[in-house]
């Protein structure tokens, strides 16, 4: 049974105190993590600034059915998602998917199936504002591909 | 019956509000729905001729085959772009 951490709001994602927790369990002999950051240079453009807009009903409902899968199919002992929403600007986090388990492959195939379900399941949009103005992001076929290769 | 519809990021902004409404006999598939919509709003059916199109019922997502019912909460959007 996995034990998990999960939160969509505007807040900072203290990513030391979220890899300590995951690191805490002491029979996980292996640490994944990853953190998405808003990015300077997107599509050959300066990004000032990103807004991320969620649907909050659906939100944490569509980032638990994922968890829940991810536990079912790996062994992990703890599970970690924190998503902003709001106001970002460039560096900040955006994102933090963590996962601890007894071995590595478990680890990071686990923090991979999640982010690659989250790209295309839960639903979060970006808008980057630019010197020529707002844009909202498309999606990615690539990301498509990425989380079609887990089905 | 009228059926109350959420719409949300670049249609959100597209259609000016972020509910919109349409009269629809109820059970109908998602199919149906959307044709309904694309009828009623340019927006949507280019959306939806682009392939940039998702409903959701319920907070799941839905395919094409998936049916909505009187009471059932649909949603209306782009593909997502979180993470």
């Amino acid at each position: 049974m996995s034990q998990i951490r999960l939160a969509v709001n505007e807040h900072w994602i203290d990513v030391a105190e979220h890899l300590s927790w995951l690191s805490a369990d002491h029979n996980a002999g292996a640490v994944v993590n990853f953190i998405g950051q808003v990015r300077q240079q997107n599509l050959n453009e300066e990004v000032t600034g990103l807004v991320l807009e969620h649907y909050p009903a659906m939100t944490e409902k569509s980032l638990t059915g994922l968890i829940e899968q991810a536990a079912a199919r790996w062994p992990l002992l703890r599970i970690s998602v924190f998503h902003r929403v709001g106001a970002l600007v460039p560096g900040d986090p955006i994102v933090f998917v963590g996962v601890s388990s007894a071995h590595r492959d478990a680890a990071f195939e686990g923090a991979r199936f999640l982010m690659d379900k989250l790209k295309t399941q839960a639903p979060f949009w970006k808008k980057e504002t630019t010197k020529d103005g707002d844009r909202w992001l498309d999606a990615r076929a690539c990301d498509t591909d990425a989380a079609a290769s887990w089905d | 019956m009228t059926l109350s519809i959420l719409v949300f990021a670049s249609l959100r902004e597209q259609l000016g509000r972020g509910q919109i409404s349409l009269a629809i006999d109820l059970p109908c598939d998602v199919a149906t729905l959307k044709q309904g919509l694309a009828k009623q709003y340019p927006v949507i059916a280019t959306a939806e001729r682009n392939g940039a199109l998702l409903v959701a019922v319920n907070q799941q997502m839905a395919g094409d085959e998936a049916m909505v019912a009187v009471g059932d909460e649909v949603a209306l959007f782009p593909p997502v772009t979180g993470g």
